[in-house]
């Protein structure tokens, strides 16, 4: 059987607790067990429930990052981190630049959408892409996931994973697509990375060739040179797709790759508004007819 | 060991401190104690509290720094920098907060790694009598309580938060730790006044 995303993070959860680590969060034993992404481990095994308001548990684990543990922070829905934000960005996330002293922790901060009204939904990872101190990745697949583990466990900064539940199921690597001339190239993160490449496979047979070129790091954000190349040959530039909002990290990743080449680059998100809990006012990330319409209307007015 | 300063030691160094900053060598807020020596050093000692331990403060941390081990010439330095408000050094395991409630938590879960770990050290973390009273304050010392966190909270009542009376502010004749001294808590009571909040009692324009 292939292996799902939702498995990658139950294995890489399971070893973590078993090295001697922890991993912490609210409601996690709860029904579902995060969307089945951790082990059926209880608080003598290293799965300790916090049921605290998020800013003191978000200090808690900063405590304990100080001190030297590695600990895996579970954030249930992306929106809390606006509660999580202030010690994690105030302390741990300065800590080394300041002081000296490394403070890792594996933040994942979990995106989903429909119907879970204005706070709790979409991905927020521009809130800490704006700060120093921190990588932020937002793996899709099971070989992503690990990478980024891989990475933090190598390293000592905080890692911010910002993961979509959608992409649980998953058991495929993402490949880029790069046509040597082609009409657009998109630059999706998180789960529109999925849309952007149906709206690719669809437009294809209209004979509209389009780019995907997938983002895997936030940040740091490296435009690699065959990405460049692949922009400069498009007909029509780029556009960044996110399910954060606009003024964020697709902005400030459209801007990076604006500068650095001779092509404009667009950017695709979050409507404006807040989301309702009814899906008449729900705010929903990029769908795979919305790129493709976007993509036609670019088309027509280049 | 620490060194265990004499109160006469620290008022010394707090009143060259002030004069530091009344002469505008201090770009930067400094918040002096006056009036706690005897019991801020009877935590220490009464604690045994040694290099191994943590202390965490917030924005009046001076005789704490001295107090753990912070040599005094480092200190000033540090000060003289501008760092009073968030003093922070590895080294002597203090770390500071200029963030009302920031270092509560952070001094839990650095007991947690330490219980988890199986250590002997402590944390020691200082408070006003104001933050005692805040959400933050309750959830950490329920919990440190509760899971047994080698952990323990000094409440230092001023009476005041800035220049807002406390009591008045929550309505309260006496406040939730008031009086209590237990294996996690110490609350003592001093009068804060020789200097301001701020400060050293002369206006410094920058």
């Amino acid at each position: 059987m292939e292996t799902t995303v939702r498995d990658t993070i139950k294995r890489i959860t399971r070893g973590h607790l078993e090295n001697g680590s922890r991993c912490f969060g609210q409601c996690l034993t709860a029904v579902g067990w995060v969307g089945g992404t951790l082990p059926e481990f209880y608080e003598e095994d290293g799965m300790v429930e916090l049921s605290m308001a998020d800013v003191a548990a978000s200090g808690l684990l900063t405590g304990l990052a100080l001190a030297g543990e590695r600990p895996i922070y579970v954030v249930r829905y992306q929106g809390f981190q606006w509660y999580n934000a202030p010690t994690i960005i105030n302390y741990a996330m300065k800590s080394k630049e300041i002081w000296q002293r490394p403070c890792p922790m594996f933040v994942r901060s979990i995106a989903m959408e429909g119907g879970i009204g204005p706070v709790a939904g979409s991905s927020h990872h521009s809130l800490y892409q704006r700060m120093p101190g921190v990588k932020i990745l937002s793996p899709m697949t099971p070989k992503e996931y690990q990478l980024a583990y891989d990475s933090f466990m190598s390293d000592d900064d905080v890692y911010y994973i910002s993961e979509h539940r959608k992409s649980y199921d998953n058991t495929e690597e993402l490949e880029n697509i790069i046509y040597p001339n082609a009409d657009i190239t998109l630059f999706p993160i998180s789960i529109t990375r999925f849309a952007a490449q149906e709206a690719s496979s669809i437009l294809k047979e209209q004979g509209i060739n389009v780019n995907v070129i997938h983002q895997l790091w936030i940040k740091p954000f490296v435009f690699k040179d065959d990405w460049k190349t692949a922009l400069e040959n498009s007909k029509c530039g780029g556009i960044v797709l996110d399910d954060d909002y606009e003024e964020g990290a697709a902005s400030s990743i459209a801007h990076r790759m604006m500068m650095d080449s001779n092509k404009k680059v667009g950017t695709f998100c979050l409507a404006t508004r807040t989301a309702g809990f009814h899906p008449s006012v729900d705010n929903l990330p990029p769908s795979t007819e919305q790129i493709v319409q976007k993509i036609l209307q670019i088309m027509e007015t280049a | 060991m620490n060194k265990f300063y004499s109160p006469e030691e620290l008022i010394k160094f707090e009143t060259e401190m002030a004069v530091c900053f009344d002469a505008a060598m201090i770009r930067a807020p400094v918040h002096l104690y006056h009036g706690n020596e005897e019991q801020m050093i009877k935590v220490f000692k009464d604690n045994n509290i040694g290099p191994e331990d943590w202390v965490l403060c917030s924005w009046r941390s001076h005789y704490q720094c001295l107090l753990k081990g912070v040599p005094p010439e480092k200190l000033k330095s540090a000060i003289l920098k501008g760092r009073s408000i968030s003093l922070c050094f590895k080294e002597q395991r203090v770390l500071s907060s200029g963030i009302v409630t920031g270092v509560l938590p952070i001094a839990t879960g650095i007991a947690m790694d330490i219980k988890r770990k199986g250590g002997t050290n402590k944390v020691y973390c200082f408070m006003g009598e104001m933050t005692s009273e805040t959400g933050v304050a309750h959830e950490c010392i329920k919990y440190a309580r509760n899971h047994k966190l080698p952990i323990h909270f000094i409440v230092e009542d001023n009476g005041k938060s800035v220049c807002t009376d406390t009591r008045a502010t929550w309505a309260m004749d006496k406040l939730t730790y008031e009086g209590v001294n237990d294996e996690y808590v110490t609350y003592y009571k001093y009068d804060l006044v020789k200097y301001p909040h701020a400060g050293a009692g002369k206006r410094v324009q920058f």
